[in-house]
């Protein structure tokens, strides 16, 4: 049973609908929302009340974007024991886009990102493309596959590097857990051959910040997965060269060949991260068990996919259960660890947002939605993309009523998390890629194997861990980046071959159709899901959704009081300082949320109702509006 | 064979006056120069900035864009020579987070670059000081009323420069 709280069933030959009898199939229960109640009454609670501390952070640092995270710490059980997540800022590209020519959505969207642009780009460009019956040659979408390759190659390395590294680094464990540095310092590593680390010790000197080995390799290596997006867009950030249909780049066979060196550098720095981020994970988690529920979670997660089989992939709706299903990184809903469905259609029927504590208005209310099935007959509802409307409505001051500019994107009414690791996660499970001799889906993990370049080629395992905590985020984002070079190499290896047989299109003309059209492109960003649900007529846009996957993990509690991904994650993380509680860091805490890679608009306020602003900055938006 | 003098445009885009850098060098683009000066959007992250200039190593460079000071009424032209001693570490390590999240500013720029060294001795900061800063296309007044010093300033800025060929 795919559906386990939306009344959808499906009918023999597998078409969805909703079950009879039911009189109001999306109905909605406010309930309250669920959180940490202080003592104030019974027995004891004035003798020996919990020693509380309120602990905000605002906003939250080394993050792209404004976050802010209010938790409570409970100093006597040494843990956090509740937790709000606030996201400080409205963007309003769906405003922004109502009305405009479709193919601007393809450059403005762009902007909701700062550190991978590219991917909305090129989710919008397959949502267009959907909507105007088009389809590109399969060289245009292996270029797009390439480019993509190369963008997560901007992504992984800036945050395991510069955003998630310096938290398990010499400066600052020697802050909060001195007698781990000196537990490093006679530590050595297991794969000490690999990355050239001795001991533990002086691992963590190289996460230091600005002067660490691998904080200053990691930076420079975003200059490599920017030179590959580069070859395949000309221009990046923001590539302009992505269109309905394909990319208007001039490729060349240099630009393939250029494109492979740069791969080729990649290999090594992959065989690298892996090798580190194994011993950092496995290192905590030996010195102190506890490192497991640092973060943790139910393994909840949502996956749109992402790399299209080029002889698969025909941009339809209609047909997009089979094109999903050839992804290199297959789409997925996972709950309680099992891999409920790889379905598209499944994924987008259970799609809902929510804004009860959000700071906007519910749309629902004005009226019957737009639509109540997707094109192909299947249920929606109204909470779903394609009917919702950005309402913004800045009031509320409290936790209980509204707090942040995030949604509450549920799935089947779930609390669903996405990252990296859960496309990995997703493509394990269902124990099958496509054919790629560099990648192998096993039910349980994936083996990579990376070729020969400075390194011997190595062939890496990922295995499914048994809880989704910190660590195994930021383990999983390393292995990802090996999981992304196999799927590289796999593609430009393809490319080559199109190349080779003179089928060298990469575009397909169009004419921008004038009748309505509803479409969805689904792909995936650095930190997982992402989809453009678009609504088209008379050649123009009636409405235009952008959800992310730091919507998904940054929402604020939804309507049945249940608190969104980062907020589960901290509630109940321990306290693991070492240090007087007046030298609490909450660095366990700020581990828990940099390990979902957060993306949130950039440390800019705004006051909607005068358009003032305090701070200019140009910045990534990705969960927001 | 020297490196070439890089004009650099630093700006918001759809921000009004706060795009002035980005406008500037789109405005200007088109007019003749001399050999060996490079005019470039440089709007966007500041590491990426520094890749940049390590990649061309420029013999002087003139960073263009408009930067709320709020010291100076709007409209106001602001050059400096760049002193290059860069901030501490601690604050450059927290401007280059900022930048690798996607965060586009002219003094993370300057303070990244200054930290690996990749501006050249001779650098010059032309900033104006802007007034509207709402979502929108073109410059308030003031702003507008200053793009013609910040060009006259410009060309003496390369007229000073040892051009090469």
């Amino acid at each position: 049973m795919c559906f386990r709280n939306l009344p959808i069933e499906f009918d023999g030959a597998g078409n969805a609908r909703l079950r009879e009898g039911v009189a109001d199939p999306y109905a909605v229960t406010v309930a309250e929302p669920k959180g940490y109640v202080r003592p104030h009454d019974g027995p004891g609670a004035m003798v020996a009340p919990p020693r509380l501390r309120d602990w905000s952070i605002d906003p939250v640092t080394r993050v792209a974007g404004a976050l802010a995270v209010h938790t409570v710490l409970d100093l006597e059980k040494r843990e956090a024991v509740e937790a709000h997540s606030q996201a400080m800022l409205f963007r309003g590209y769906e405003v922004i886009l109502k009305g405009r020519d479709p193919r601007d959505a393809i450059d403005i969207s762009s902007r909701a990102c700062g550190v991978c642009g590219g991917v909305h780009s090129t989710v919008s460009s397959l949502a267009i493309e959907q909507a105007f019956g088009i389809c590109p040659p399969p060289l245009g979408v292996l270029v797009r596959n390439l480019g993509e390759v190369g963008e997560m190659f901007y992504d992984h390395p800036l945050h395991l590097g510069l955003l998630a590294g310096p938290d398990y680094s010499t400066s600052i464990v020697s802050v909060t857990n001195p007698e781990l540095v000196t537990r490093a310092e006679s530590t050595r590593c297991p794969h000490a051959d690999v990355h050239g680390f001795a001991t533990m010790k002086d691992l963590m000197d190289a996460l230091n910040p600005l002067t660490g080995k691998i904080y200053l390799e990691s930076l420079e290596y975003t200059r490599v997965g920017r030179i590959m997006c580069m070859q395949m867009y000309g221009k990046y950030p923001h590539p302009s060269t992505l269109v309905p249909g394909g990319v208007s780049t001039t490729i060349s066979t240099s630009s393939f060949n250029e494109y492979y060196t740069q791969l080729g550098k990649i290999f090594d720095y992959c065989k690298v991260m892996a090798a580190t981020w194994d011993d950092i994970a496995d290192f905590f988690l030996e010195a102190n068990p506890a490192y497991e529920q640092v973060g943790a979670r139910p393994t909840n997660m949502i996956q749109t996919g992402i790399w299209d089989d080029p002889e698969a992939y025909d941009a339809t709706y209609a047909n997009c259960n089979e094109w999903g299903d050839r992804r290199w990184a297959l789409p997925g809903i996972i709950l309680d660890g099992e891999l409920r469905t790889t379905r598209l259609t499944d994924i987008n029927m259970g799609i809902e947002e929510f804004v009860e504590h959000s700071y906007y208005d519910d749309w629902t209310t004005n009226g019957a939605p737009r639509f109540a099935t997707d094109p192909l007959g299947n249920p929606i509802s109204p909470y779903h993309a394609w009917n919702k409307e950005t309402i913004p409505r800045p009031e509320g001051k409290n936790f209980k009523e509204k707090y942040s500019w995030d949604c509450a994107p549920r799935w089947d009414r779930q609390v669903m998390e996405s990252g990296t690791y859960g496309r990995m996660w997703t493509t394990a499970l269902a124990a099958r890629t496509q054919e790629n001799p560099f990648l192998d889906a096993t039910g349980d993990g994936l083996r990579i194997t990376l070729p020969r370049h400075g390194l011997p080629e190595t062939e890496l395992n990922w295995k499914i861990p048994d809880t989704l905590n910190a660590l195994e985020r930021n383990r999983g984002r390393a292995y990802a980046m090996a999981f992304t070079a196999a799927i590289g190499m796999n593609c430009i290896l393809k490319a080559f071959e199109y190349w080779r047989k003179g089928e060298t299109a990469v575009s397909t003309p169009y004419k921008v159709p004038k009748d309505e059209r509803v479409a969805v492109g689904f792909w995936e960003a650095g930190r997982g899901y992402l989809t453009h649900h678009l609504h088209m007529d008379k050649g123009k846009i009636v409405n235009y959704q952008i959800n992310t996957p730091s919507t998904w993990n940054a929402s604020p509690r939804d309507p049945f009081g249940n608190p969104g991904p980062y907020e589960e994650a901290i509630v109940g993380t321990p306290i693991l300082e070492s240090v007087s509680d007046d030298d609490v860091k909450g660095i366990d805490v700020l581990r828990a949320i940099r390990s979902f890679d957060p993306c949130m608009p950039c440390t800019t306020h705004m006051d909607t109702g005068k358009g003032v602003i305090v701070r200019e900055v140009n910045s990534c938006g990705c969960t927001l509006e | 064979m020297t490196g070439p003098v890089l004009v650099g445009g630093i700006g918001l885009p759809w921000l009004r006056d706060l795009d002035f850098g980005t406008q500037f060098i789109a405005r200007i683009e088109h007019e003749r120069w001399p050999d060996g000066v490079l005019l470039e959007d440089l709007s966007y992250a500041a590491h990426r900035v520094l890749h940049r200039l390590q990649e061309i190593v420029p013999t002087k460079v003139v960073l263009v864009g408009a930067m709320p000071r709020e010291v100076d009424p709007p409209g106001t032209v602001r050059r400096y020579t760049l002193d290059l001693t860069p901030p501490p570490p601690q604050e450059v390590h927290e401007r280059l987070t900022e930048a690798v999240g996607g965060i586009i500013d002219l003094d993370h720029t300057l303070a990244v670059v200054r930290h690996w060294g990749a501006f050249p001795a001779d650098t010059t900061v032309i900033e104006v000081e802007p007034e509207d800063r709402a979502f929108g296309l073109g410059f308030s007044n003031a702003v507008e009323r200053a793009f013609e010093e910040v060009l006259r300033l410009v060309r003496e800025e390369i007229g000073a420069a040892e051009v090469s060929g």
